[in-house]
């Protein structure tokens, strides 16, 4: 009776196999590791190194088109960025990892309700030009989510445990719960917004639980000489004596949103994406003197500290089938209350636009041109070298063998530009793939050798190896990248 | 560059084609896994499988895909909803996959089915063809159009074996 009214019985043992990798030959003969410079910020192409990922699915009980009788599919992703021949790791598995894997089920209590169990990791979209997703949750999170899903809106709730991917071998439940809801109207307009809250609760006894070492200053920590203040006010002989941590709980949270519209004249589509975080504390580091390693609980110092991102991405058909361009930009703030006195990763401000445009002169022939500006501010002072000699340690650009910036700027400005020939077997499209590419990059950065590089930087008379000022890089490149 | 460029100047074998102009009905359906009804395919789709067509001297004639497709469920029976005579019957399913490095993978699986009329023997080729579309919003109608040109091609082969078996010649006895 079931058979007959949900019509023809499901089957199992369907297998799906994708993934996506990219390779690449960039030779570089002005001393760098062949990427043009340090990160995506100046958009992707010619940023990246190789890379590769595996994509499987098996149907336990596969889906029927125009049924809505239940479903069920195993799903695994191995991805790792090594492959021989092309990187340092020339290919070491210790370079991949089980990144993925989880069991969905479909139209089970409910018709097009989803669940997923296992890693939940889901996203609203992709600065394509970046290789960028801030509008992502669950990217640590293993557990259960469950997704309604129809053509007008969807909604997605979720809860797990991100104790693993936040802590490792020290591993502290980290309890998460989240959820995203976006609406479409028509074709031409879309919003989502979405969050997750993570809490690590307060475990007495528990050596993986958050803490915080009392009596302790920033600075101290910072510059690795809490033992050295301990014994200068109490005494080597009260080390036995140092303070012991006091239990605390940690919480952190991650809002998101997206803004999508397009579909209109030459504009396909555009994507505004959004991410408010405050990042989950750091549990713990540690010091060594005085013929012992003591460990520093550090949550008070590390539990302030926010990220603002936006992104933007626009892809138009400038001339149909002839022309395209992307255009991007994104902006991040990062700021860490905690610290007023080092430069950090965690304190800064950071920009960047990136244009892409791709002329086809034949369907499978294609001619590329990107450039992109950015702009990076380290918000507690120096931390680029712009010269071959500029000064290492410094506080305000005087040399300080005790100061906590380096080098003798606060800000990096940086242009890269790019050019070549596409091969795109599947036809016009700049983000149709697969695509062989044959490339010609060039950089203009304020610091100098701003590419990953063996240079020495030290002024020592002694060295065997001279340093070396250049603030242009260029590279030439033969790539190729596929989604299958 | 130079052997690059004169390699895009080689013709691919040219098709099969049928020694006469053969009229054949086409309909192709696309099916939803989130949905019932089926529903017409892009006109991208439509017209990259009537230029597989034409290239074998087979004159397609598109038939409108409405609710009697979606009501008939199994191929046989779709075949009866289309004029008698040649006919080619493509059924799509699109499927999303997964999220992949920042594309949505969706698996579009094909069944084409060609015959000379009711009663006659036909052919018929199944494949599967991934695509990864940009954006979420894009659904079943656009991985069916990304997967045209790879789709068009199979069913082009499953075209040069039907009028290379002397099918099409008896379609218009």
């Amino acid at each position: 009776m079931i058979a007959l009214v949900w019509g023809s019985v499901a089957v199992a043992g369907d297998v799906g196999v994708g993934g996506y990798f990219r390779v690449m030959a960039r030779p570089d003969l002005q001393g760098g590791i062949g990427r043009l410079g340090y990160w995506n910020l100046y958009g992707r192409l010619m940023n990246e190194g190789p890379y590769g990922m595996l994509d499987l699915r098996y149907d336990v009980l596969a889906p029927e088109p125009g049924s809505n009788t239940p479903w069920t599919s195993v799903h695994a992703r191995i991805e790792g960025g090594s492959i021989a021949n092309l990187d340092p790791g020339n290919g070491t598995l210790t370079a991949f990892r089980l990144s993925q894997m989880y069991v969905q089920g479909g139209n089970v209590l409910l018709d097009h309700l989803t669940w997923q169990l296992g890693t939940l990791e889901y996203y609203f979209g992709d600065l394509g030009l970046y290789d960028m997703r801030p509008a992502t949750l669950f990217a640590g999170t293993g557990g259960v989510s469950a997704t309604y899903r129809t053509d007008a809106a969807d909604l997605l709730v979720g809860f797990g445990d991100s104790g693993f991917s936040l802590r490792g071998l020290r591993y502290d439940a980290v309890p998460t719960v989240g959820g995203a809801a976006r609406v479409r109207a028509g074709r031409h307009l879309e919003l989502g917004v979405g969050g997750e809250l993570r809490v690590e609760s307060s475990v007495l006894g528990n050596v993986n639980a958050p803490y915080q070492t009392p009596d302790l200053t920033y600075e101290d920590w910072i510059r690795g000489e809490v033992l050295d203040q301990y014994v200068q006010d109490y005494g080597e002989d009260l080390l036995d004596y140092f303070p012991a941590p006091e239990p605390r709980s940690a919480t952190s949270y991650a809002v998101i949103g997206q803004l999508g519209f397009g579909n209109a004249g030459p504009l396909r589509w555009n994507n505004l994406f959004v991410r408010w975080e405050r990042r989950h504390p750091d549990p713990s580091t540690t010091e060594t003197g005085y013929g012992q390693t003591v460990e520093l609980w550090v949550h008070d110092f590390t539990d302030q500290r926010y990220s603002f991102v936006i992104g933007d991405e626009a892809e138009l058909r400038l001339i149909p089938d002839r022309l395209d361009l992307a255009i991007a930009g994104i902006w991040g703030d990062d700021r860490d209350l905690d610290n007023q006195i080092v430069p950090s990763a965690f304190d800064r401000t950071w920009g960047s636009t990136v244009a892409r445009l791709q002329l086809y002169p034949a369907s499978t022939f294609h001619f590329l041109a990107e450039t992109s500006l950015a702009r990076e501010w380290s918000r507690n002072g120096n931390t680029y070298r712009e010269h071959r000699d500029s000064i290492f340690a410094n506080t305000d650009g005087r040399p300080d063998t005790r100061g906590l910036e380096v080098g003798d700027a606060d800000v990096r400005h940086t242009w890269q530009g790019k050019a070549g020939i596409v091969l795109n077997p599947l036809g016009p499209g700049i983000y149709v793939r697969p695509s062989l590419r044959f490339l010609y990059g060039v950089q203009y950065s304020s610091q100098n050798n701003a590419f990953g590089n063996s240079f020495v930087e030290t002024v020592d008379q002694y060295s065997d190896f001279d340093t070396v000022e250049q603030h242009l890089h260029h590279l030439v490149a033969i790539e190729a990248e596929v989604w299958f | 560059m130079v052997v690059l460029l004169l390699a895009s100047c080689l013709k691919p074998a040219p098709p099969t084609a049928a020694a006469s102009p053969v009229p054949v009905s086409v309909a192709v359906v696309l099916a939803s896994y989130d949905h019932p009804e089926v529903t017409p395919a892009p006109d991208r789709v439509d017209d990259a499988i009537a230029a597989e067509l034409t290239r074998r001297n087979l004159v397609p004639t598109t038939v409108e895909v409405g609710p009697p497709f979606t009501a008939a469920r199994s191929t046989d029976a779709r075949l009866t909803l289309l004029p008698d005579g040649a006919r080619l019957l493509v059924e799509c399913a699109p499927r999303f996959d997964a999220q992949v490095n920042g594309r949505y993978r969706w698996t579009v699986a094909v069944d084409a089915t060609i015959d000379a009329g009711r009663g006659s023997t036909g052919a018929s080729r199944a494949f599967s063809v991934p695509v990864h579309l940009s954006y979420d919003h894009e659904r079943e109608p656009e991985a069916l159009s990304d997967a045209a040109p790879i789709g068009a091609r199979e069913i082009g082969r499953l075209l040069d074996d039907w009028v290379a078996s002397g099918a099409g010649a008896a379609s218009t006895d």
